[in-house]
């Protein structure tokens, strides 16, 4: 049983009417076992059908249902709203991306950047495919951290150097650019890695470290930035002084 | 751009800088904050025994070569760790563009290589020439 109101500012923004993005107040009732999204979905089936927002697991699998809740990117299924009480829980589209509508952004940007640093096993040759490729417990130790990622957003929402530079490849990308290449199973680390050194790769990360601080899967980003700087930069050190040597 | 779209060109210089700027980096996090204890506090106000890090003591071991390269490592590996800092400190601060940073690598990239090349030639000053 409900036993309070709390308000919701939304910010809405409907593309066939043009104009900027202004909030809209709705009165929910309030349970202390709420998250954002239990709230986002009260007003779409009883207040306000046409607010529109993405969501689909409630359980932080999915990575589809971020928003900027009170000015910071956050998953609206793992938000409590008994943390943000005071005052009105203001729920806005994730920053640095286009709004398509009300809560709804464009990621086709970062789709594409996704797809350039080639965030899938590659292999040379491909061998016995009827055979198992082994892996050891610590094999896996050694990219469980970034296959954690969810491509939810939250640290391009988050980093400034992509929302002064959006043409930076950014931090979920590198990421999983390094969960490949720390895989044994792949040989694509020199491609990755000649994307990655490039102008509008790694290096225009500033380290700002924010992208780390709203990750909700402890992907730490921005630690794999650093790492990926440390791995090109011996690749193009031992392309320079070794040329021919093996790239990885 | 997907996969099978040319990516964009390497870049050459960004991970040289960058290494030097990870080395600064080590060293001003251990080395700078111990010397500049040692030299300019503790001796100066006698928190250390002050013979070891009196003048002459110092002077006589500044011939040896050890010394000398940790002094030209130390001044050169800081000036380009905070250089490097500071050039993105104040790209996030809005000085940003290819003309602004251009002239931030040549200000700042220059007081870098002047500065290590002066700690190069004292390092070498009465040893070499």
């Amino acid at each position: 049983m409900a036993d309070s109101e709390v308000v919701f500012r939304v910010s809405r923004y409907r593309p066939e009417s043009g104009g900027r993005p202004t909030f809209q107040e709705y009165r929910i009732p309030y349970r202390s076992d709420m998250v954002v999204l239990d709230g986002l979905n009260y007003i779409k089936d009883h207040l306000d059908p046409t607010l529109t927002f993405r969501w689909s697991c409630r359980m932080g699998i999915c990575g589809s249902c971020g928003a900027d809740v009170n000015g910071r990117p956050r998953l609206t299924c793992g938000t409590y709203i008994r943390d943000m009480r005071k005052g009105a829980v203001t729920v806005e589209p994730l920053s640095n991306f286009p709004i398509l509508k009300d809560l709804v952004v464009d990621f086709d940007d970062f789709l594409d950047k996704l797809a350039s640093v080639r965030p899938y096993i590659v292999r040379k040759d491909w061998g016995d495919l009827s055979k198992e490729y082994t892996q050891y417990p610590e094999d896996v130790d050694a990219y469980r951290q970034q296959s954690l990622c969810i491509n939810c957003m939250l640290c391009y929402a988050a980093c400034p150097v992509f929302g002064a530079s959006p043409e930076f490849v950014g931090p979920a990308a590198s990421a999983l650019a390094l969960r490949y290449i720390r895989d044994t199973r792949d040989d694509g680390a020199a491609e990755r890695l000649a994307r990655l050194n490039t102008k509008t790769g790694i290096w225009e990360c500033t380290f700002v470290g924010e992208c780390s601080v709203v990750c909700p899967k402890e992907v730490d980003p921005a630690a794999a930035i650093q790492t990926l700087k440390f791995l090109a930069t011996t690749r193009h050190m031992r392309r320079l002084l070794m040329p021919g040597s093996a790239s990885r | 751009m997907h996969a099978d779209v040319a990516a964009p060109d390497e870049v050459l210089l960004e991970p040289v800088i960058w290494s030097l700027f990870s080395v600064g980096g080590f060293i001003t996090a251990f080395l700078l904050p111990v010397t500049l204890f040692l030299l300019f506090f503790a001796a100066p106000f006698h928190l250390w025994p002050f013979d070891p890090a009196a003048y002459g003591t110092f002077l006589a071991h500044w011939k040896e070569p050890l010394v000398r390269l940790f002094f030209f490592v130390l001044i050169g590996g800081s000036l380009f760790h905070g250089t490097h800092r500071l050039k993105f400190m104040l790209m996030d601060a809005g000085f940003k563009g290819p003309a602004a940073e251009a002239l931030l690598d040549l200000i700042l990239n220059g007081v870098a290589i002047f500065g290590s090349l002066g700690a190069l030639y004292y390092a070498l000053r009465g040893w070499l020439f």
